[in-house]
């Protein structure tokens, strides 16, 4: 018998060198700390690792080989050039002047910099090397600062940039830049990209929305690059190339299964009781299934409860999101829709296609879960998923969606109105989806979402809420199954199936 | 959170940032890098860290950072071969793990991260979110994908569930 749980004893220790040199580092900064009187060491960017298995593998590695020679190439012939794509993607490249030469020949040791601005717009200042802060909302937008190294491998290569609304290219001081506004309401809208060729470096601001395009020009303008002092190998060092192959991450290629055939899922009703497996531990603590032990556990929603207020909840589990969303009436507020239509980043942007105001309503499912068997289990893990399906000719098709920052994914998309405008996400003002409450809560594993214990012949009821908006209501399935979420199906959620808790 | 008190919850997660690197790092030498980077990171930022309550979260953070930075930079990794001497000195990989880890092991890095968060190092699933920087819809996602990848897995392993 294998589970998950048994994953902390199986995972293997840290090894003896991680162990001490995580003493002696500890040690060392601590040290170090005091006897800078207490003030912070500040961000190295690069240190010495004399103890590590690799780092002593490229210093013999060096000591080996001579040390290269090449020289830089004159650093005049590097431009920053942009070239429009369809009405609102651009590329980006370095590019070289047509008599030069064309290869970027780099030494195996670059001199590392350190960022200077000479203006610091109001209201901002340094939380570290890499990022300028409001002072009121730290680690809330400002300016972040990377910087890339212009490697062989740059030559020629394009970074695409997608939903861009304006762009300028221009000089920030004595180097070439080109500035980006992108088809963004918040967070870090705009970016400007900076040449330095005489350090063989790149410098991107990401700018957040609330910084002025002044503001951010004259941050540009006034950022010097300083040698440390510092030698860096050249390999180690982020680089351009790097930076735009990431840019175009691998996708997802593992296909989830969001529809299923009507009668392949079994569907229950209300108060009908039906088998469920449910892991937990025997008397002796081991880790067991149920159906491992002969033991039918069932499971049976007992009511479904559709509420304006979270006043039957236990208040020390409601989770703190959800009480901003409840008024000073006591009532759960309205939900501000907005249905969107994706656009291609390159000839259309996002598109707003409608909008609408919801009611969110509170979700209150009760289920008992009763052992059959003759044996005693012992943390029984239960799971409440509430999933939204829609009937699609033979099939029945997922399209719950999550809350991705604000932005709620939807499988499959929709259509809204009398239009029957397509869209694609959903942008919520309020908690609907956002959270999960249950109760009991045991002492016991991640979040306590488990049965203490449940004795042979002994039921237990639990209780699970979801805050969802009105509409959501005639969809609601709910998914009882340990291994099930609400996104997917999988073959323990067909084969024991869903509830049938539409209201 | 004081120099110290930072220091104590370090080496009280010793074993938590090993099994964060590990999920996404291969090597322990890999791994012993961006340990070792997120402890200098998070010594010079923990002023900054005004609420302990999230200095778990926040030094995990930090790690994952370190560590998708080596990932990045994976190519700049030197061939043992071509240095016997040092190729001497690797510590050598366990091979004596339980079919769990071995399964784990297998599952693409984003189930692997979730799948570690949750059920080796015990976060919840809102500090996984909060540390991954998704949704806890998308963190319950995963962790139901990974439940079951790991079960066919398993299966597939002869070894019984």
């Amino acid at each position: 018998m294998v589970r998950l749980e048994d994953l902390k004893q199986q995972y293997p220790e840290p090894p003896e060198f991680i162990h001490q040199m995580i003493l002696n580092e500890v040690e060392k900064q601590i040290k170090s700390n005091t006897e800078n009187h207490g003030q912070t060491a500040g961000i190295r960017r690069k240190r010495k690792h004399p103890w590590t298995i690799r780092r002593t593998v490229a210093a013999v590695l060096a000591a080996c080989m001579i040390i290269g020679t090449a020289a830089f190439a004159a650093v005049s012939m590097y431009h920053l050039k942009i070239e429009e794509k369809g009405k609102y993607s651009v590329e980006t490249r370095v590019t070289h002047d047509v008599d030069e030469e064309k290869s970027i020949s780099l030494p195996e040791k670059i001199a590392d910099v350190r960022l200077e601005a000479d203006y610091i717009p109001k209201g901002m200042c340094w939380r570290d090397e890499s990022h300028l802060d409001f002072e009121e909302s730290p680690g809330s937008g400002g300016i972040t600062f990377s910087t890339l190294l212009l490697d062989e491998e740059s030559d020629g290569l394009n970074i695409t940039d997608t939903n861009v609304v304006e762009k300028e290219k221009q000089e920030f001081g004595e180097h070439e830049g080109i500035y980006m506004r992108y088809n963004m309401d918040s967070g870090f809208s705009q970016r400007i990209y900076l040449l330095y060729p005489e350090l063989y470096r790149i410098l991107i601001l990401y700018i957040s929305e609330e910084v002025s395009r002044e503001d951010a020009y004259k941050v540009a303008s006034g950022i010097t690059l300083q040698e440390t002092g510092e030698m860096l190998d050249t390999s180690e060092v982020w680089s351009w190339s790097e930076y735009i192959s990431q840019q175009n991450p691998v996708g997802d290629s593992d296909e989830i299964m969001t529809a299923v055939l009507k009668k392949d899922l079994k569907l229950h009703k209300v108060g009908n009781a039906f088998p469920l497996d449910m892991a937990g531990e025997d008397l002796n603590g081991n880790h067991v299934w149920a159906s491992e032990l002969g033991m039918e556990i069932t499971a049976k929603v007992d009511s479904v409860e559709v509420l304006d207020d979270l006043s039957l909840l236990e208040a020390e589990y409601i989770p703190d999101e959800w009480k901003d969303a409840v008024g000073e009436n006591g009532k759960l507020m309205k939900n501000q829709l907005s249905y969107i239509k994706k656009g291609d980043g390159v000839n259309t942007l996002d598109e707003v296609v409608g909008t609408e105001e919801v009611s969110q309503k509170l979700v209150l499912v009760t289920t008992t879960y009763t052992n059959n068997g003759d044996q005693e289990l012992h943390n029984v893990l239960y799971q409440g998923n509430l999933l939204l399906l829609k009937e699609q000719g033979s099939e029945y098709s997922i399209y719950t969606y999550y809350d991705t920052e604000g932005l709620c994914d939807i499988a499959g998309g929709g259509t809204w109105g009398e239009s029957g405008q397509a869209y694609d996400d959903i942008v919520q003002s309020g908690a609907a989806w956002s959270q999960i409450y249950w109760s009991p809560h045991a002492d016991y594993g991640n979040g306590g979402n488990y049965i203490s214990a449940l004795k042979p012949g002994e039921s237990v009821q639990t209780r699970h809420a979801w805050i969802v908006n009105e509409p959501d209501l005639e969809d609601m399935y709910l998914n009882v199954c340990v291994t099930g979420g609400m996104v997917e199906f999988d073959e323990n959620m067909i084969e024991t199936g869903l509830v049938d808790v539409r209201q | 959170m004081t120099k110290e008190q930072l220091g104590t919850l370090i080496l009280a997660s010793e074993k938590q940032m090993y099994a964060t690197a590990k999920s996404i790092l291969k090597q322990d030498a890999d791994c012993a890098d961006a340990i070792q980077e997120a402890i200098v990171k998070a010594f010079g930022k923990v002023d900054g860290l005004k609420q302990e309550k999230y200095a778990r979260t926040w030094l995990m953070r930090i790690l994952m950072n370190e560590c998708y930075t080596i990932l990045r930079k994976g190519s700049r990794q030197v061939s043992l071969e071509a240095c016997p001497e040092v190729a001497a000195m690797e510590v050598p990989e366990r091979k004596d793990y339980g079919p769990l880890y071995e399964a784990l092991r297998r599952l693409k890095e984003e189930l692997r991260i979730v799948t570690t968060l949750y059920y080796v190092e015990e976060f919840s699933i809102r500090e996984i979110s909060a540390i991954l920087e998704i949704s806890e819809g998308a963190v319950q996602k995963r962790l139901a994908r990974a439940r079951a990848k790991l079960r066919n897995t398993l299966n597939y392993m002869e070894v019984e569930w």
